[in-house]
């Protein structure tokens, strides 16, 4: 028995993020961790490396208990060895330069010697069967190169005794190919007896690999067994489990949030049903995407969903003039949009993006609130302060932003509030088609709310909206229909019935 | 200033704590915020109150002149500074710049040619130096570090070119002495038109669409980019705005000094950055703003002033703006920490 955990519990600010958890991780075996976001999986990996200690439960490492593990290098020190998403790389050094960093530089006279250097880590990168050349640069390697040296560097942070890896989604950003490349050598340090703890939202891994899965939700263990005792299917219902929480935006009562918006603007919703399309896809390429099409219908609000290298990141970025497309046309009402495209030309057609990353392309940290909801249009309201006063006393009413200080600078702003003024900037350009990237990631309940009522509400004004998200419940209960991207194509449209979270789980994790 | 601005000194940070607190921390914040953001304000009017009680010279007309008309020449450099700062690039070549402007109009007046030429002519180049510095550091996507580093080694060759090894002072048109020389109620000329240049590039940075997007873009070039924002255009906009700038001072320098030397220019480069770097703790702190700046060059000259008359040996002077500028910055750091 390796490393067991038990009655483990873990609260933040009066919210339990883990709820007497137990696990139970042996030698020999890959123990699969799976649960959505937001299910502790995170945390439950933070408490086994010593980033956070629990509030109640125990640790065994080995024959020894140790009660909590007080910090990462405690956790090195009991053989637990662990490789996060993000290589510990410096991408202008080479290979041997950014393990020495771990490592220590052999040295003569304290000058470094460079031939030991390259000996002692071309013997460990061997001794793992890992094939990387150690002068490469770190920025050549392809993503499993770099996951694998990340893995030894891990590995060989544990000096004496390994007794657990850990895999914090290593593979989360890595082609499908890749990932099994990384996973095999991982299956292989796992046959030599050591217990392997993987977290992880990709079931395709498991097949073949898994000894055991457990599965959390809400901070507790909703299933553990092995993994060959239940089908994904199963294993997606649990991770999903019942129908709860959020409300069907369809029952809220009716806002006038985006119409007090526009009137501060004297724009106004478009007022005769306009026939035919408002976005036409055709033929899309990329990178991804081999051909991807489909339209959207005035007012729409269209799903999307799929894994990482369906295309599914690259539509947003492409649609919202950031990205170049490779092949296919993008049509907004009539207006064929160019073959270059800049975020310029998108914004004049109409087509306008929410960005999933708040800080670095959504809002500007050190200007005010004031200017970044202008920003689109700062030419408009040129000495027409009192106009922009009134818009800006809109938006943070209508959205309750707190503080309620239009020249609160935009970076001082929790989450939530820095998504709603953003949210605000685009609806009040009165967009023909908004595409959300994951708009509720890191914003609060509250926030959530206020967002989706005033989302219903832009869509009963005619705007359309390309909702991308990870969570499938937002997608079931804003959507008229969900696009599943998957190699490249669209490869369904679910609609009516099927608009179920559990089925759009099924076909986006699947 | 602008309502905007008065709100935002009003409220920020602190606001929310003097809301919550008593009147006696009221006053207290309020004095904190007086003395971290308009310390340097205050530093000025101590050493005019110091200087004036120490050196019976110093608040006279005569010196008030001279120490005026000194820095038209490097307010405007400072200005140049600032717009590519604002944008978030840096231009180097400012310092070579005003040297080279100030040898072609020197030259072209040897030549024979009248002011109607040589005015023209120092200001366009200027705008062309600018246009070169920005279209490098945007279309080629070079560090504007590097790019004007370049462009200015390169133009100190072009000056030493001009000069034939002479200084050169013939023929220099009389209305551009009479610029640098002449006088308008009791001022220089230059220091009035610098008022003036200093006054239009406020409305503009503060109050007009593309000073604000200049702001933008130095806040975060991506999210101006995605937000539809032309960020190329602005950027090379800024280095052509500073390239014409650096053409007003050309012309201050040609007619004060009424002949041109090739070692003139680089020294004016760090005073310029000293006083766009110590402006930005002032007025509108964490930003590069035209009255800070102004505030900085005009602390600095009083200084250097006052202890010339107090019979300070000349070398105190980069002691005591060095001195200044990293002390004035990290009072500015320490109160940006309190209120975050």
């Amino acid at each position: 028995m390796a490393v067991t955990a038990t009655s483990v519990r873990k609260v933040f600010a009066g919210l339990k993020a883990l709820d007497d958890v137990a696990i139970d991780l042996r030698n020999g075996e890959i123990h699969a961790l799976l649960g959505a976001n937001g299910s502790g999986k995170s945390t439950l990996a933070k408490v086994l490396t010593g980033v956070y200690q629990p509030d109640r439960g125990e640790i065994t490492v080995g024959a020894a208990r140790v009660g909590r593990i007080a910090s990462p290098s405690h956790a090195n020190q009991l053989g637990i060895a662990v490789v996060h998403q993000e290589a510990p790389l410096i991408d202008s050094m080479t290979v041997a330069e950014g393990m020495a960093l771990f490592r220590g530089y052999p040295t003569a006279g304290g000058r470094v010697r460079w031939d030991r250097l390259r000996d002692e880590t071309t013997a460990l990168l061997r001794a793992f069967d890992v094939d990387v050349d150690p002068d490469r640069l770190a920025g050549t390697l392809s993503p499993a190169e770099r996951a694998l040296v990340a893995m030894v560097i891990a590995l060989d942070q544990v000096k004496t005794g390994l007794e657990l890896l850990i895999l914090d989604e290593v593979t989360a950003s890595l082609p499908e190919k890749q990932a099994a490349t990384v996973l095999d050598r991982v299956a292989a340090v796992a046959r030599a007896g050591t217990a392997v703890l993987m977290v992880t939202h990709r079931l395709a891994e498991l097949q073949e690999r898994a000894d055991k899965v457990t599965v959390l939700r809400n901070g507790r263990v909703a299933h553990s067994a092995p993994a060959d005792a239940v089908d994904h299917k199963t294993l997606v219902a649990t991770m999903v489990g019942p129908h709860d929480g959020l409300a069907a935006p369809g029952g809220a009562a009716p806002s006038d949030i985006v119409s007090r918006l526009w009137a501060t603007v004297s724009r106004s919703g478009a007022g005769e049903e306009e026939q035919g399309p408002v976005l036409q896809v055709r033929r899309l390429a990329s990178r991804f995407m081999r051909d991807v099409s489909f339209d959207v219908r005035r007012g729409e609000i269209v799903g999307v969903a799929g894994l990482i290298e369906s295309g599914v990141n690259e539509l947003p970025q492409i649609l919202g003039g950031e990205a170049q497309r490779q092949g296919g046309t993008l049509v907004v009402g009539d207006h064929e949009l160019p073959r270059r495209m800049t975020p310029r030309a998108a914004i004049r057609a109409g087509l306008m993006l929410l960005p999933v990353d708040r800080l670095r392309s959504g809002g500007i940290g050190t200007l005010d609130l004031t200017e970044n909801v202008l920003l689109p249009e700062l030419g408009g309201f040129w000495h027409a302060r009192s106009r922009e006063r009134r818009v800006m006393e809109e938006v943070i009413a209508c959205f309750d932003v707190r503080p309620p200080h239009p020249e609160a600078l935009f970076g001082r702003l929790s989450g939530g509030n820095q998504q709603k003024i953003l949210l605000g900037k685009w609806l009040l350009q009165r967009p023909s088609v908004l595409i959300l990237e994951d708009p509720t990631s890191g914003v609060d309940p509250n926030a959530r709310a206020k967002m989706f009522e005033a989302l219903a509400d832009a869509a009963r004004q005619g705007v359309s909206m390309l909702f991308f998200s990870t969570e499938p419940e937002q997608l079931a209960a804003m959507c008229s229909r969900v696009l599943i991207l998957r190699d490249g194509v669209v490869a369904t449209e679910l609609t009516g019935g099927d608009l179920d979270q559990e089925i759009i789980s099924q076909w986006s994790y699947a | 200033m602008s309502s905007r601005e008065t709100a935002r000194v009003g409220i920020a940070p602190n606001g929310k704590l003097a809301v919550a607190a008593g009147p006696s921390s009221v006053l207290r914040n309020a004095a904190t915020i007086v003395f971290t953001r308009y310390a340097t304000v205050l530093l000025l009017v101590l050493f005019v109150v110091v200087f004036s009680a120490t050196s019976p010279q110093f608040l006279t007309a005569a010196n008030w002149q001279n120490l005026l008309v000194v820095q038209a020449v490097v307010s405007c450099s400072a200005f140049a500074a600032i717009l590519p700062l604002v944008v978030g690039e840096f231009d180097l070549s400012l310092g070579n710049m005003i040297g080279f402007l100030t040898m072609l109009g020197a030259f072209l007046s040897g030549q024979g040619y009248g002011v109607l030429t040589v005015i023209p002519v120092m200001l366009v180049c200027g705008v062309l130096v600018g246009l070169l510095n920005g279209f490098l550091t945007v279309y080629f996507q070079i560090s504007s570090f590097i790019a004007t580093l370049g462009t200015g080694i390169l133009l100190s060759g072009v000056t030493m070119g001009l000069s034939g090894g002479q200084v050169l002072f013939d023929g220099i048109p009389q209305a551009i002495l009479s610029v640098g020389q002449g006088h308008f109620l009791g001022l220089g000329v230059t220091v009035w038109l610098t008022a003036v240049i200093a006054v239009s590039l406020l409305y503009l940075l503060e109050q007009t669409p593309f000073g604000r997007k200049l702001y933008a873009v130095g806040g975060s070039e991506r999210v101006a980019f995605l937000a539809g924002i032309r960020t190329g255009l602005l950027k090379i906009a800024a280095f052509a705005l500073a390239g014409l700038l650096i053409g007003v001072g050309a012309i201050f320098a040609l007619g004060q000094n009424g002949a041109a030397n090739a070692g003139f220019g680089p020294e004016l480069l760090l005073p310029a950055y000293a006083a766009a770097f110590l402006g930005v703790t002032t007025y509108r702190p964490g930003y590069y703003n035209i009255p800070g700046a102004v505030i900085a060059i005009l602390l600095m000259a009083v200084g250097f002033n006052g202890l010339n008359l107090l019979g300070a040996p000349f070398w105190v002077q980069p002691i005591f703006n060095g001195t200044v500028l990293v002390v004035a910055v990290i009072c500015a750091r320490a109160e940006s920490r309190q209120t975050k």
